[in-house]
């Protein structure tokens, strides 16, 4: 027996693995969209950046560097820096 | 499920998990399917949390992976354990492994257990954690709101809610509340 939620989060995070394509990615975005998500991030590890979404047709603003990723509507006042996010790859033994 | 019993390879698992197809392990060339569960991940995702205020307040003594880590714990068993704690000093290099399957056994690992799981499945999960060199198995079950504690396949302290349980000699020092874990 599985639990499945039957929700629609207002946001949806993705990050990005070797294999996704970017065909699979667009349809996540539309099927989301269309579903009645808000804001969706595609984080991207190997370039350490984030793209964020807010609607199906959106192509997506391109975060990167010393930028910030803020909530929008769904989470006002949230800020976060890419370097912040980022660091916890670069964790090592002091 | 593709590849046949005994055929599947790490590739093959890790592209079912990267598309998000199915979560699999790899067990001696089979693939397993972890049951989809959603009130479960709450519960992983906020152990995790807590272990990491933990280690940013006092000291940070190794990698706390999520829920959807991929780790190989021996050669052919590939788990994807609900969380896991790696001390520094089990690592190669003492930094964040770069492969996709770190092959790196955890001082601690941690299962929620799921309906559908049962009794031997969970010891065989056990048997294979403790093999590989496991410190401290904790299987979390939102069922009876407890959490055992197993410092070897077969012993065991069970905590209910109203308890607090421990990090043991594994992460001295850090304690929670078991009803947290359910709130």
């Amino acid at each position: 027996m599985t639990l499945i939620f039957d929700i629609i989060p207002n946001l949806a995070i993705e990050v990005l693995s070797p294999s996704n394509t970017r065909q699979e990615m667009a349809l996540k975005q539309k099927e989301y969209f269309e579903a009645g998500v808000e804001l969706m991030w595609i984080v991207d590890i190997e370039k350490r950046t984030v793209q964020v979404y807010t609607s199906v047709e959106d192509p997506g603003l391109l975060l990167q560097h010393s930028d910030t990723l803020t909530g929008g509507d769904v989470l006002p006042g949230l800020s976060i820096t890419l370097q912040e996010m980022f660091a916890c790859l670069d964790e090592a033994a002091p | 499920m593709e590849p046949p019993p005994g055929q599947a390879t790490v590739k093959d698992m890790l592209q079912k998990v990267e598309r998000k197809e199915a979560l699999v392990e790899l067990v001696h060339g089979t693939l397993v399917e972890k049951p989809m569960r959603a009130r479960e991940s709450l519960i992983a995702v906020y152990l995790r949390y807590m272990l990491l205020k933990f280690f940013e307040e006092f000291e940070e003594i190794g990698i706390c992976y999520g829920p959807d880590a991929t780790i190989r714990f021996m050669p052919g068993i590939v788990r994807l354990p609900d969380v896991s704690f790696t001390r520094w000093e089990r690592l190669p290099v003492e930094e964040i492994p770069q492969e996709a399957v770190p092959a790196i056994v955890p001082n601690l690992v941690v299962e929620i257990l799921s309906k559908s799981n049962t009794v031997a499945e969970m010891e065989r999960k056990r048997q294979e954690y403790f093999k590989a060199g496991v410190e401290q198995v904790w299987m979390i079950d939102p069922e009876t709101r407890t959490v055992n504690v197993y410092t070897s396949v077969k012993k065991m302290k069970r905590h209910s809610s109203g308890d607090t349980f421990s990090g043991g000699t594994v992460i001295p020092g850090f304690t929670l509340p078991v009803s947290e874990l359910f709130a």
